[in-house]
């Protein structure tokens, strides 16, 4: 597990780009992120489950784009143009991830992410490699590689 | 750089060499008896050998040695380059190649053809080869030695005695720029025994007209050696092209009164050393005879520089990006464009027409970027020598192979594409195009076959033509074969065009006794699935008695494509223009229903399964009514006729090929995307995957219902 990683190694610090989908907060690692920029038309694709919501034109490039609340089990987003969409890098495709508002950038030191307690029903938990707490608030970090498994089904 | 990285260099030419040897063999095979054409030969293998004996690969070395020895033995005109003689150095060079990959991809080589070749080789070297190769097993150092060089000119220099050379050498620059240097040469001579060295500095010019990177000083060496002449040739094997290089046997020390003419006059006045000019050094005051004697040495390097185009290496992902840059600012320019026309602005004011600049800057710059991957079909074309020379035995059928407009340049992915296709083709062509020699003799034919391999360009795409002057397709056989087959009803009229497109057939294979070389039923509809897959079609044309020819026409890029812009539901998708036959309009009338919501459509007199685009990708529950929207007859790469039903066409445009694979997965139906003006992605229609993934009437029916009508 990733989370032990995170234990272990203490006195290191991580920077993370925190973001809101509805009430909840989220995070994910800063070195992750390749760019953040606003939320535009898709193009749909077909056969695809929900939370992916299609394709835009990243600079030429065929962006997928998924929504994270649909895909966390939440309601889907509906988006207009103040929604936002990170890019990130998965192995080796970039995929955009819409989201409501991008809050912080925070670095935490290593040891005061905790492992995600056991928790009955919450769809959610899966894609969470750990928790902590800035001023009263707690984040979960994403694990990113499980988030789109049709990554993984394209690699082949 | 990393022996890794050197040696993918050393690939990369002998690749380059591989070629060259080839066509130059073509050339004298040809009847083109010229000495560039074997000196060339010559050079390629030598080169090959060099290379590979740095890098320790003996089979190699072995192998180019032993070729090499009869290259050079035709180089001196001790051995005519008859058909015999070419033919085996095509084989020979056929060999180099298959050692040359094998080394590459570090395969084992098939021993028993290389010996084969190398027992060819040496059959027409007599025995003299055979000793060195014995010789060379241990050490492929050795090889150099028996390199068999004028040996008449010193046949008193006896081991042990002392001979003299007179050595003239002048470098030209392009020994320095190929990281020479003479004075190596010097210290190699050197090893060889006692050298008396004069430079002869007369052409060099003045400081303020010298050319930096010239090549100015010839040396007269006089070498006292017990070695013979062949060895001294050895130290300026590897720039015996990049120097003008005399070599002379002077008077012996041990047998100087022997009669031997003295040649090192007639070679000291040889041209090749450059005229020299005694008044250059005192130039200062006679400048315009040191421009003279500059201008004498000088032109040697423009006749050089002429003949060599400069290239360069570059990584092919370098080009890609750039490419993909390219496209764009194709796109980002259309927006542009799209922008200022709805801003109303006036079409005469200067933002519109620096956007006008701007789109002929942009279109100048894709042609240029595309330019860079387009490669001329050369490569491809010889390659298929090869096929031919091979084809050809294996029939016992003999073949002249005309390739036409070879420099004919295409995309480089489609070249990639091409060679299996046309692999195919040019089997099937000697396989069951041309006859026997005795059946052609008999229909008043010359015995051999010929078959025109040619490319052209025709309106923005590349046209190949495979054409045999066989026997033309028998098109009664043809027909049984295909009813025998199931492909066909016994009784159904084909007109003579339609019969001869059954050979492109999945399932159909002509040849009664299956061969090697085609016939395992997997021929032709192979070339026209992948030439289809390509954006190409192929077509059929065949005389009885005459012949028959095969015409690929292909896209000149994969990254740019016809496609045909239509709604469906909300969404614009792209079909590709290649696919489609013709479109229409249903009425209701020509629609039938069978089954569960799957309809026919009743085209001319046969029916075709219709597909609705935005049921089957799933953006609409229900098809809609067919006569409210627009029909595609389409034909998917397989060769299954469907109709498209999509709601409008919106028009036709070229666009740019993205991948959807890329950063997501392959999504069925779907081919990739493109970006339309307004920057949106549009989704390419995977014609063939739509009509699988609608699976609406089983696949056997077609043909059946087309058999009916």
């Amino acid at each position: 597990m990733m989370t032990d990683e995170y234990l272990d190694e203490s006195g290191k610090k991580l920077e993370f780009v925190s973001f809101q989908i509805g009430q909840q907060e989220f995070c994910i690692e800063i070195t992750s992120v390749r760019e953040i920029r606003g939320w535009a038309p898709e193009t749909s694709l077909p056969h695809v489950p929900s939370y992916v919501r299609g394709v835009i034109n990243l600079r030429g490039t065929v962006l997928p784009i998924v929504d994270l609340a649909d895909r966390f089990g939440l309601d889907a987003t509906e988006p207009n143009e103040r929604n936002v969409i990170i890019v990130v890098q998965i192995k080796e495709k970039l995929v955009g991830l819409l989201v409501d508002a991008v809050s912080d950038i925070i670095v935490v030191p290593q040891d005061e992410i905790q492992p995600i307690p056991e928790v009955n029903g919450e769809l959610q938990l899966q894609f969470a490699q750990g928790l902590f707490a800035v001023r009263s608030r707690m984040l979960c970090i994403i694990d990113l590689t499980h988030v789109v498994p049709e990554l993984e089904r394209g690699a082949a | 750089m990393s022996n890794q990285g050197i040696m993918q260099v050393f690939f990369d030419e002998c690749d380059e060499q591989l070629s060259e040897l080839e066509s130059n063999l073509l050339a004298l095979e040809g009847g083109e008896h010229n000495l560039e054409a074997i000196n060339a030969v010559f050079r390629a293998v030598h080169s090959i050998k060099g290379g590979a004996g740095a890098f320790g690969m003996e089979e190699l070395v072995r192998f180019a040695h032993t070729f090499e020895t009869i290259l050079d033995q035709v180089r001196e005109g001790d051995l005519t380059p008859d058909a015999t003689v070419l033919k085996a150095m095509l084989k020979a060079s056929d060999v180099l190649t298959d050692l040359v990959r094998c080394a590459r991809d570090g395969e084992n080589v098939a021993v028993a053809d290389v010996e084969i070749v190398m027992e060819q080789l040496n059959a027409l070297n007599g025995t003299e080869a055979e000793k060195e190769i014995d010789e060379s097993d241990d050490d492929f150092e050795i090889e150099f030695q028996p390199v068999p060089v004028c040996l008449d000119d010193i046949d008193c220099t006896d081991a042990g005695e002392f001979a003299r050379f007179e050595i003239s050498f002048r470098p030209r620059p392009m020994l320095y720029e190929n990281g020479n240097d003479a004075v190596y040469l010097l210290r190699e001579l050197r090893s060889l025994g006692e050298i008396e060295v004069q430079c002869d500095a007369d052409a060099l010019p003045t400081l303020d007209e010298i050319e930096p990177e010239g090549a100015f000083l010839t040396w007269q060496v006089t070498l006292h050696t017990n070695s013979d002449e062949s060895k001294v040739r050895e130290i300026f094997e590897f720039v015996q092209w990049d120097c003008d290089l005399s070599i002379s046997a002077g008077n012996s020390l041990a047998c100087g009164e022997a009669g031997i003419p003295d040649k090192v006059e007639a070679h000291l006045c040889n041209p090749a050393v450059g005229p020299a000019d005694p008044g250059q050094f005192d130039a200062g005051s006679e400048h315009a005879e040191t421009i003279n004697s500059e201008a004498a040495v000088a032109p040697e390097k423009p006749s050089k520089s002429a003949n060599i185009q400069a290239t360069i290496r570059v990584n092919l992902e370098r080009v890609e990006q750039l490419i993909n840059l390219v496209g764009e600012l194709v796109i980002n320019q259309a927006m542009l464009e799209q922008q200022a026309e709805v801003a109303g602005l006036d079409r005469t004011s200067a933002i519109c027409s620096g956007l006008n600049d701007l789109q002929k800057l942009t279109k100048e710059i894709q042609d240029g970027v595309m330019a860079i991957r387009a490669q001329p079909v050369k490569p491809v074309f010889q390659r298929m020598h090869r096929i031919a020379r091979e084809a050809g035995e294996a029939t016992a059928k003999i073949i002249r192979l005309v390739t036409e407009g070879e420099t004919t340049e295409v995309d480089k992915t489609v070249i990639e594409r091409l060679t299996d296709p046309l692999t195919h083709m040019l089997r099937n062509a000697i396989d069951h195009g041309l006859e026997s020699p005795e059946a052609r003799v008999r229909a008043g034919k010359p015995e051999e076959g010929t078959i025109c391999l040619s490319a052209n360009h025709r309106s923005g795409r590349v046209v190949i033509e495979i054409a045999d002057d066989g026997a033309g397709i028998d098109r009664e056989k043809v027909r049984s074969i295909a009813v025998a087959r199931g492909l066909i009803e016994a009784d159904t009229a084909l007109e003579a065009e339609d019969i001869d497109n059954l050979i492109f057939r999945p399932g159909f294979s002509t040849a009664e006794q299956v061969s090697d070389l085609s016939g395992r039923g997997v021929g032709l509809d192979v070339v026209r699935r992948a030439v289809e897959k390509l954006g190409g079609r192929v077509s059929i044309a065949s005389q009885p008695g005459i012949g028959t020819k095969i015409t690929m026409s292909l896209p000149l890029t994969l990254a740019v494509q016809e496609g045909m812009l239509v709604d469906v539901a909300d969404h614009t998708l792209v079909v590709p223009l290649a696919a489609i036959l013709e479109s229409l309009k249903p009425r209701s009338d020509m629609v039938n229903e069978i089954g569960l919501g799957k309809r026919l459509i009743k085209l001319q007199d046969s029916f075709v399964p219709l597909v609705d685009v935005a049921e089957t990708l799933g953006f609409r529950k229900a098809g809609i009514d067919p006569t409210q929207g627009v029909a595609l007859l389409v034909e998917t790469p397989g060769g299954t006729r469907c109709v498209l039903l999509v709601d409008a066409i919106q028009g036709q445009n070229q666009v740019v090929i993205k991948s959807v694979e890329r950063h997501f997965s392959r999504v069925p139906g779907i081919a990739a995307a493109t970006i339309l003006g307004d920057g949106r992605v549009a989704l390419i229609a995977d014609t063939e995957d739509l009509v699988a993934h609608h699976q609406s009437v089983p696949e056997r029916i077609e043909p059946k219902l087309t058999a009916m009508g």
